[in-house]
C-alpha cells in the first residue's frame, strides 16, 4: 500500500483528473410553458347575422368607451361592444353585447355606430341601444391588420375567438429550433390558408400592423391607422363612403378633433392636421418629443400630450407635456410635468384628469396650464381612459369601469364601479 | 457524478495506510483556483474551517463558484491526509449552491425577467501538501465538481391591456466540472 500511495501514484491520480475535462460534458434539459392557441371560425354570413342586441356579458378584456346620451358604449377588445344603461350613474346596468369579432374602435354620429371589424367597418342603428342593428358593411378599409408568428388563417372565414390550452414541453437544449419551428403549428394547428396576412383577425400576442382610430367631426369619420389618416364621408349617417387617405407618418396612436383641426398623436410627436377641406386634411403645425406612446387633447389655446413608457410604447419618458398653440400652425412647449405612466387624460373647465396607470387617477387644476397642480389622487387602482363629462368622470381601469362624481371638485367620490370578470 | 466517487476513493483506502500522529485541533483552509470544464472557464475561491479529529477532518466552507453561473455554495467538507508526513490529501464536499438571485431586462421590445434557483453542489478531489512550518501548510488541489442549476426566463409580449401574455423558459443544468486550486492551510 506504500508502494500505492507514493507520489508518483497520486500524480498519476491528479493528472487525469485535469486531462478528464476534455471528457465532462454539461447536460441541460429546456422545458418552455405556452399558450395555445387555436383559432374558432365562423363564416362571413354567420358573424354578420349576429351583430345585433345580444344578451348581456362580462366585461373581460375592456378597451376604448364612448358616452352616447345615457348609455356607454365599451369595446371588449377583439369581441364587440358592450351596452351599458347609464342612466343612474350609482348603479349602471349592463344591458347587452353587440357582437363585432375583431372590433377595437367606435365613433358615433347621431343614431349610428362605427366600429372596425378587423378590416372591415361596420355602421349600425343605435336610436335604440338596447335594440342595435347592423346596417351596413365597408369591407377591407383597413387593411393593415395582420398576424405576427408567422400564423396563417383561413380567409374565407372569420376568426370569433379562441380556444386556449396551456402545454409544456421538455427537451435537450441544443433542440431549442424544434421548439421553435413547432410553435405556430402547434399554437395555430387549424390553419387553412397560406395567406399570411389576414384579413379578418388579429393574433392574441399583439397585433403587427396598425388599430384604427376612429373620431367623427360633421360629416365625416376620420380614422387613422399606423401610418394613415383616412377620412370617410358619413353625409347620409347610414352608408359610409371612403373619401379620401392622407399618409400622416409612422406609430401614429391617437386622433382628438377640436374645432377645424385633427391633433394626431404618434410615439414620436404630435400632428396638427386643419380640415376646413373636411376631405382633404392638411398639415398645420407638428410638435416633436422623443419615442413614447402619447395621447393627445386640445382646447382653445392649448394642447396636453401625455407620453408614456412601457411595454409597447419605447421610450423611458412619463410626462405631461403643455403646448401652446400659437394659431396652431407653431406650438411651443409650456411646461413639462412628471407622472409615473401617463395613459388617457380628459379636460374639463379647469380640471385636468389623467390615468397615470398603476399609480391611479389624478386630478390636476388646470386653470393655468404653466402651473398645474394636483387636487386630487385616487390610488388603489390601475387607470388606462377616462372621460370628463356632465360632472361625471368614467375611467376604464384595469379591475372594472369606475365613475366617480367631481361637481364638488374638493370632494370627488366614487359613484360606481362595475367589475371586470378576472 | 461517477467521477465524484472515483476521485474520492483514496480518501478511503487512505484510512489503511499507516499515518503521521497529529493533535486535535481546529483548521481552516483559504483556497483560490479555476474552474474548467465543458462551456466556460472561470475563476472560484472557498473558505473552509473545520476541527481536526486526526484520523478525519470535518468542517464547514463557503465560496464563490463562477463557473458558467455565479454562485455560492455551501457545503460540508470531509477531508483526510495520508501518506509519509501527510503530504497528501482526499476531500469531499457536498451541500447547496445559492445562485445570483434575479435580473430584469427592460427591453423595448420584450420585456424579460431572469431567474436563478440553486441545487446540489459537489466536489471530490486529491491533493498536494507543501509543509510552510509547523502551523501552515500551502495546498495544490485538483478536483472534480458538480453543481445543478435552474435557470428561469421569463419574455412578456406587448398588449394593449395589461396583463399581457408572456412565455416562461425554464433550463435544467448539471454541470460538470474540474477545478486546480492553491490553497493556504493553517491550524489554530
Amino acid at each position: 500500500m506504500k508502494k500505492l500511495l507514493s507520489p508518483l501514484y497520486l500524480l498519476l491520480m491528479i493528472t487525469p483528473i485535469l486531462f478528464l475535462n476534455g471528457c465532462i460534458k454539461d447536460t441541460c434539459r429546456q422545458s418552455r410553458s405556452y399558450t395555445m392557441y387555436v383559432p374558432v371560425y365562423k363564416t362571413n354570413e354567420e358573424v354578420r347575422l349576429n351583430i345585433k342586441s345580444n344578451p348581456a356579458k362580462e366585461m373581460e378584456r375592456p378597451g376604448k368607451l364612448f358616452i352616447k346620451g345615457h348609455y356607454i358604449f365599451l369595446n371588449e377588445i377583439d369581441k364587440g361592444i358592450h351596452v351599458i344603461d347609464n342612466s343612474n350613474p350609482a348603479s349602471p346596468r349592463n344591458v347587452s353585447f353587440i357582437d363585432i369579432p375583431g372590433n377595437v374602435d367606435l365613433a358615433v354620429k347621431g343614431s349610428i355606430l362605427y366600429a372596425d371589424m378587423y378590416t372591415d367597418m361596420v355602421a349600425m342603428d343605435i336610436s335604440d341601444p338596447e335594440n342595435v342593428s347592423l346596417k351596413k358593411v365597408v369591407e377591407g378599409v383597413f387593411p393593415f391588420r395582420y398576424y405576427d408568428s408567422g400564423f396563417m388563417m383561413d380567409s374565407s372565414k372569420v376568426i370569433v375567438d379562441w380556444v386556449t390550452r396551456d402545454t409544456t414541453i421538455t427537451e435537450d437544449c441544443d433542440n431549442n429550433f424544434g421548439i421553435w419551428g413547432n410553435r405556430d403549428m402547434m399554437l395555430f394547428s387549424n390553419s387553412g390558408s397560406s395567406e399570411s396576412f389576414g384579413t379578418k383577425a388579429t393574433s392574441p400576442f399583439g397585433m403587427g400592423g396598425s388599430m384604427a382610430r376612429f373620431s367623427v367631426v360633421q360629416d365625416r369619420l376620420y380614422t387613422v391607422s399606423d401610418q394613415d389618416l383616412t377620412v370617410f364621408n358619413i353625409q347620409n349617417a347610414i352608408d359610409p363612403l371612403y373619401a379620401s387617405k392622407v399618409n400622416v407618418g409612422w406609430s401614429i396612436e391617437t386622433i382628438y378633433p377640436f374645432r377645424n383641426n385633427l391633433f394626431i398623436g404618434s410615439s414620436s410627436g404630435m400632428f396638427i392636421y386643419n380640415i376646413s377641406n373636411a376631405d382633404q386634411p392638411k398639415l398645420t403645425g407638428k410638435f416633436g418629443h422623443v419615442a413614447s406612446c402619447d395621447p393627445v387633447i386640445a382646447d382653445d389655446q392649448y394642447a396636453y400630450v401625455t407620453l408614456r413608457s412601457g411595454t409597447e410604447c419605447q421610450g423611458f419618458t412619463n410626462q405631461l407635456e403643455v403646448l401652446k398653440l400659437n394659431g396652431i400652425t407653431d406650438p411651443a412647449l409650456v411646461k413639462i410635468y412628471t407622472l409615473t405612466n401617463p395613459h388617457g387624460l380628459s379636460k374639463d373647465g379647469d380640471l385636468l384628469f389623467i390615468c397615470d396607470g398603476s399609480d391611479g387617477l389624478k386630478v390636476f387644476n388646470a386653470a393655468t396650464p404653466s402651473n398645474i397642480y394636483l387636487i386630487k389622487h385616487l390610488t388603489g387602482l390601475t387607470t388606462y381612459d377616462v372621460i370628463a363629462w356632465n360632472q361625471k368622470a368614467i375611467v376604464s381601469a384595469s379591475d372594472g369601469l369606475y365613475q366617480f362624481d367631481y361637481s364638488n371638485s374638493n370632494d370627488i367620490r366614487l359613484l360606481s364601479k362595475i367589475s371586470y370578470k378576472n | 457524478m461517477g467521477l465524484y466517487l472515483f476521485v474520492s476513493f483514496p480518501l478511503f483506502i487512505g484510512a489503511q495506510e499507516k499515518e503521521e500522529k497529529s493533535k486535535p485541533g481546529v483548521y481552516s483552509i483559504i483556497s483560490a483556483g479555476y474552474l474548467f470544464g465543458e462551456s466556460d472557464i472561470s475563476p472560484g475561491f472557498n473558505v473552509i474551517t473545520g476541527i481536526d479529529l486526526q484520523k478525519i477532518k470535518l468542517g464547514i466552507g463557503g465560496g464563490y463558484d463562477g463557473y458558467r453561473f455565479n454562485s455560492f455554495p455551501v457545503f460540508a467538507d470531509i477531508r483526510r491526509d495520508f501518506g509519509e508526513r501527510k503530504k497528501f490529501f482526499g476531500f469531499i464536499n457536498g451541500g447547496y449552491h445559492i445562485p445570483k438571485g434575479e435580473e430584469t431586462f427592460d427591453s423595448r421590445s420584450y420585456p424579460s425577467t431572469e431567474k436563478w434557483q440553486g441545487g446540489l453542489y459537489a466536489d471530490a478531489g486529491l491533493g498536494f501538501r507543501f509543509k510552510l512550518g509547523k502551523k501552515n501548510n500551502l495546498l495544490f488541489s485538483s478536483s472534480y465538481n458538480f453543481k445543478k442549476v435552474r435557470h428561469i426566463k421569463t419574455y412578456v409580449y406587448p398588449c394593449l391591456v395589461p396583463p399581457c401574455p408572456g412565455d416562461v423558459f425554464k433550463y435544467e443544468y448539471g454541470l460538470n466540472y474540474i477545478s486546480t486550486r492553491l490553497s493556504w492551510e493553517f491550524k489554530y
